[in-house]
Formats: C-alpha cells, structure tokens, sequence
C-alpha cells in the first residue's frame, strides 16, 4: 500500500510534467487546425468621405500627391464659375482687393481675361485606411494659372506673371514689394496647417519683361528633404 | 507517505503549474497577439484593395483589371511579402472553392500551409454591374509562425530545465525540512524505550527554523520533566520498598521474641522468677511494638492533615523545651544549652516541641558523656533560624541523604538497643514540611552533627538577644 501510494504520486507528477510539455504542441495544432478553416466577415465596399476642410485636403494632398490615381472628368461649371473659384482664392491669399496692389491686378485680370484653360481631373488615394477623391481643377487665365481642389477652394499652387506693360509705374514698386515680402502666402498655407518646408513660394522680379510669382505646396517626399 | 515526499510532491507540483501555466500564458499571449496583428493587418490592406478597386472600376464602363491591379498595389503599397491578384472569372480563380462560399461584400480568408511555408490568403467579392471580382491578397507569414515555433520550443526548454532544478532542489530542501523531525522521532522512540537521557542537539542538521529549534528546545525540556518524573516515581518506589522490607523486620524482631518467651512459658514448668523475666521480655517487646504502631499513626496523620500554624514566643517555646530536656541531660549525662533570640513565630507549639526534642534527643544519643548540645535560635530578617548541633560522633556522608527516611538508621544494632525504631527523624521531616521549612543536616565523623531549619517570624519587632535557658 505504501509502495503503491509512492508509485500513483511518481506517476501523477511524470504525468503533469509531461502535460506540460506536450500540451502548447497539441494547443497550436488544434488551432492552426482552425484557423485553415475559412472565415468569412462582410465588408462594405462604398466609401463614404465626411467633407473636408481645406486644410486637411491639404494635408493630404501633400502627403499623397504621388500616390494615388488621377483621373480626366468633365467640368461641372463654366468659365466664369472657375474665375470666380479663383478670385475667392486670390481673396483669401491676398486680401481685399482694394486693399492690395497684387489682389486688385489678379482681379482686374480674372474679369477681362482674353483667353482661358479649364481641366479637371479627381484624385484617388487612400488617406489613414479611408479612401479620399479630390477634384482637381486647373485652370488658366491669360498669364494666370490656378490649381485647387473644387470644394474646399484650397488652392495647391498658382502662379501667375505681370508684365510691366499691364501696370501703372508707381503700382510697380507696390506690386513687387507685396510679393517679395511673400507675407500673405506664408500666412495662407500656415492658415491651413502647412509647416514652412511643406509649401514654396518664389517671385522672379528681375526678368526684362514683368514679375513672375509662384506657390506650391511641395510633395510629401520634396517636404522632407527640405525639412 | 514521508512527510518529505509530501512536501517535495506538492511544492513541486505547485511550481511545476505555475511555470507551466505562466509560461503558456506568456508565449499564448505573445504568439497570439503577433499573429493577429498581421492578420488584421492583410485583412485590413485586402479591405483596402478590394475598395479602392471598387472606386476605380466605378469610373470605367469595361474595368481593365490589369491596368487597375497595378492602380490598387501602388496606392496600396503592397509589398513583396503580400501579393495582390485580381480575378473576374471565379473559374480562373486558384481557390474555386473558396470563392464559390463568399457572398457579394464579403471577405474570406483562411491560412495555407504550403512546403512547410504559411500564408494567409484573403479574398474580397466585389460585385460591378454584372460582373464579380475577386480581389485577393496573399501574404507570407511564415516568420510570424517561425517565430512561434522558436517561442514554443524556448518554453518547452524552459519548462523542463526548471521541472529537472526544481525538482532536484525541492527534494532536497524537501528532506532537509524533514530532518529535525527524523531526528525528534528517533529520539522520541529512545526515550519510550526508556533512554530517557536522550536529548535533541541544538544543531538538528536540517534548514535552520526558528519553529524546529524551538521544537526541539520544548521536546527537551519535556524529556527534562519526564526524567525528574521518572527518577522521582523510581526513588519513591525504592523508598516504599526500603519501608516495607524495614517495616516487616521492625515487626518480626519484637514479634520473635514475643513468640520464644509465650513458648517458653507454655512449653516448661518455670519457677517464678523466671516466669517474670519471660512476662517482662513479652511486656517490653509489646510496648515498643505498641510505640511502632503510634508513631507510625502520627505520620500518616501528619502527612495527611497539616494542623494549622499560630504565632508562638519562643521564650516560651524554649523555656517548656528546657523543662522537658532536664530528663535527657540526666539520662546521658549531656548538658543542653539553650540560647534563643526572642521573636514570635509561626508554628503548631506541640508539634515543634516535638521536632525540637526529637532532635535534642538524638544529638544526646550521640553524644559521649559530659560533652554539650547547643539548641539556638537566631531571629532574622522574616525568618527564624533554629539549629541543634552536638560534638559527638556525627554521620557518615553515605547516610546523611537517607536519614529522614523512614527505619532508616546509621547503626542498627546500637538504635535498637537505644530503644529507636528509626521513625523519629522522618517525623521531624513530616513536622518541619508542616511548618514550610527542611531539615538541613551537617555532619562530620568523630566531629559532631547540626542540624538546622527555618520557620517564618510574624512580630515586626527587631530581635533581641535571650539569655542562656
């Protein structure tokens, strides 16, 4: 009885031990056993965007301008509805018009422009797990180029030249000075959000013929190199 | 089962489950948590493609899928790990099967193992017009699995070496615990087999415990108490027995005589002196059987009924006590001395008088003739402290332990003849027990004896010096 008692504890302690030992490998086979069995979850395919703020179609844009899926599509508005997109733009970077030399030349010439280019393209990309569309719109008037998205009016870059044949000799030095400050874009883009690294904005006032100024907000991997 | 395999089994088995336990615990919770994580991960980018895919192939009237598969991993950015298939034929499609069990808006997956590699294949329906896609991501996790196997494996290693150390160690500590307890049991069994000088060293050889050295200091102090006890018992026992055997003699010696004379007288024709001489031998031998049995009775009753103490003057006490000696300083031709401070003590008269005499009585017997007994009595602080001392022949220091006992008597021969059964000092030891005090003798051969005892004062007055009685 006594030897029997010894043998059944010897035994029950071998036995968990050995429990032990093999028991992870029956664990783990059993459930990869499971997981080979197929699962099924439903999934919703639509995506469905809240509207976005200017400074967050910035944002994204920034950081997703070179990957994503741009696509042609038609205009829904007409010229004059483009020009005044731009206006609203050239107000909100440059102020009032009667305020500002460069606003009121913008103005003068977004209302008696001779020529004018419109395209629009949506931009597809994929932003923190949820799909993003973006209507690009580009478009041209005369000397002055605008590129935003359509919604937000958030205006990615423009540019735009003057010659000095368009203006009176004392807006001149008025003109040139407003934009080689560059006050108004700085405070636009960081407005919105944008660091100084992530936007660019340059005025070549020594050509011959007129100032050339232009804005951009630089690509997310253009951004970091600057920063 | 031994109380060391008791403790090494259940200590073992707790440490081997918690470790177990634990250790699984641990690898379960790591293993599951990366394999979930990259699985929601391919599941999340499969959700992704099949949506982006969804967007796209909207804005086409005929989606040219190559053209918008390339579209989908770039934005993306499915890397080399996972790779990304569009199908529009569920025919063509690897997993015929797979995709037949999928409803439209719904994602499957399940993980293939393949030459020893795994992959998590996931598959998203996506219904256009009337065209079904399948949009599948099927991504490598075999590191992920490897990684398990390597956590699995260092568990199994891990849980073994602590099953082999702890175990190893816990059947040691197991019987190191268990020692002084070995060690108490075997000398409990040397001890009821009558060794009762076996005792437990301090230093049992087992984990030091302050709950085993004191073990072991209790089961010594009992083996302590059951040895006094036993030595006791063993010394009373052999008392009794020296007191029967004495008593029995102490009856047979008169009971002899008795018996010879009574023949004598029957069996012959004697004349009358001799006739006298015979009744006198008979009378005599009866009245000291008869003086046995008193005294015998008077022990019995004294170590029964103690009578109650009194406060009593020793002026007094002493000057009845010179009274009643007169007759042995004549008998012996000794002259007692009695110097007693005065003082009131607590004592039952009768019986010290008694004590004191008896005493006196001996210190005469042992004394040559003309030579001096000194009774003191010397007032203390509390205490009064009464000696008897003689110069006479003394005790041999072989008797001196034995001498209250019962018929017990340094000289046989020379107590009978003096008239002694050997039962006054055992009274004296009865009486001075009464009165809370022992007898203390000292004694030197050829040089005389002392013989001292204490009783309790009860006056608060300072001693003064007696005069010589």
């Amino acid at each position: 009885m006594k030897w029997l008692k010894y043998g059944l504890s010897t035994l029950l302690i071998l036995g968990l031990t050995a429990l032990m030992l093999v028991f992870p490998r029956f664990y783990y086979a059993r459930a990869d056993r499971q997981d080979a069995a197929l699962k099924t979850r439903a999934i919703r395919l639509e995506s469905t965007q809240d509207p976005l703020t200017a400074a967050e179609t910035l944002r994204i844009f920034s950081e997703n301008s070179a990957n994503g899926i741009y696509t042609q599509v038609p205009l829904t508005g007409s010229t004059n509805e483009y020009a005044a997109d731009c206006k609203a733009i050239v107000d909100d970077i440059f102020g009032a018009s009667e305020q500002s030399p460069v606003a009121n030349y913008l103005w003068q010439k977004l209302d008696s422009y001779e020529s004018a280019s419109i395209e629009a393209r949506q931009f597809l990309t994929l932003s923190e797990g949820v799909i993003v569309r973006l209507t690009l719109i580009s478009a041209q008037f005369d000397n002055l180029s605008f590129y935003y998205e359509q919604d937000t009016k958030a205006a990615i870059g423009f540019s735009f030249f003057i010659p000095y044949d368009d203006i009176e000799p004392d807006q001149t030095s008025k003109i040139i000075f407003q934009l080689e400050e560059g006050i108004e874009t700085y405070v636009y883009y960081s407005t919105l959000g944008l660091q100084a690294w992530e936007f660019d904005y340059q005025i070549d006032a020594l050509t011959e013929s007129g100032v050339l100024f232009s804005a951009s907000v630089r690509e997310a991997n253009e951004a970091d190199a600057f920063s | 089962m031994k109380f060391a395999w008791n403790i090494f089994c259940v200590s073992y088995l707790i440490v081997l489950l918690a470790v177990g336990a634990g250790g699984f615990a641990l690898v379960e919770t790591t293993t599951s948590s990366l394999t979930e994580s990259q699985i929601e991960r391919v599941l999340a980018s499969n959700t992704y493609a099949a949506k982006l895919f969804f967007a796209l192939a909207e804005q086409e009237a005929v989606p040219q899928i190559a053209k918008l598969q390339n579209q989908v991993a770039q934005i993306t950015e499915i890397g080399q790990t996972d790779r990304l298939q569009i199908y529009s034929d569920a025919s063509r499609y690897d997993a015929a099967s797979f995709a037949s069990q999928l409803s439209a808006s719904e994602q499957g997956y399940l993980l293939e193992q393949t030459d020893g590699q795994r992959f998590l294949r996931a598959v998203c329906r996506v219904d256009l017009a009337e065209d079904t896609y399948y949009v599948e991501t099927l991504s490598d996790l075999s590191a992920v699995y490897l990684e398990r196997d390597k956590l699995i494996d260092r568990y199994l290693i891990g849980v073994l070496l602590i099953a082999l150390v702890s175990g190893a160690a816990l059947l040691g500590v197991s019987f190191l615990l268990a020692r002084p307890l070995r060690r108490l049991s075997q000398a409990a069994n040397r001890i009821a087999a009558g060794d009762y000088r076996k005792r437990i060293p301090s230093k049992t050889g087992g984990l030091p415990s302050e709950e085993i050295r004191k073990l072991s200091v209790d089961f010594n102090s009992m083996a302590d108490a059951v040895e006094q006890n036993i030595n006791r018992l063993q010394a009373e026992l052999e008392s009794r027995e020296r007191f029967v055997a004495a008593f029995t003699h102490e009856l047979k010696t008169p009971m002899t005589s008795m018996i010879g004379y009574a023949d004598l007288l029957r069996s012959y024709d004697l004349d009358g002196r001799e006739r006298r001489e015979a009744a006198d031998a008979i009378y005599r031998e009866g009245k000291r059987l008869e003086r046995l049995s008193m005294q015998l009775l008077d022990l019995l009753v004294l170590s029964h009924d103690a009578p109650p103490l009194e406060p009593v003057g020793t002026p007094l006490l002493f000057h009845d006590l010179s009274v009643s000696t007169i007759f042995l300083s004549k008998k012996y031709g000794v002259k007692i001395e009695f110097l007693p401070d005065n003082a009131t003590v607590l004592c039952e008269p009768t019986l010290l008088r008694s004590l004191l005499y008896n005493l006196i009585d001996n210190a005469c017997k042992a004394s040559d003739y003309g030579s001096k007994v000194n009774v003191a009595g010397v007032a203390g602080d509390g205490q009064y402290h009464i000696t008897v001392s003689d110069t006479g022949r003394g005790i041999a220091k072989e008797h001196l332990a034995n001498i209250t006992e019962p018929f017990y008597r340094e000289d046989r021969a020379r107590s009978r003849k003096q008239g002694g059964a050997g039962l006054g000092l055992a009274l004296c030891k009865q009486i001075a027990a009464i009165h809370g005090t022992v007898l203390t003798f000292q004694s030197e051969q050829g040089k005389g004896t002392t013989v001292s005892f204490t009783l309790q004062r009860v006056d608060d007055t300072a001693p003064s010096g007696g005069e010589a009685l």
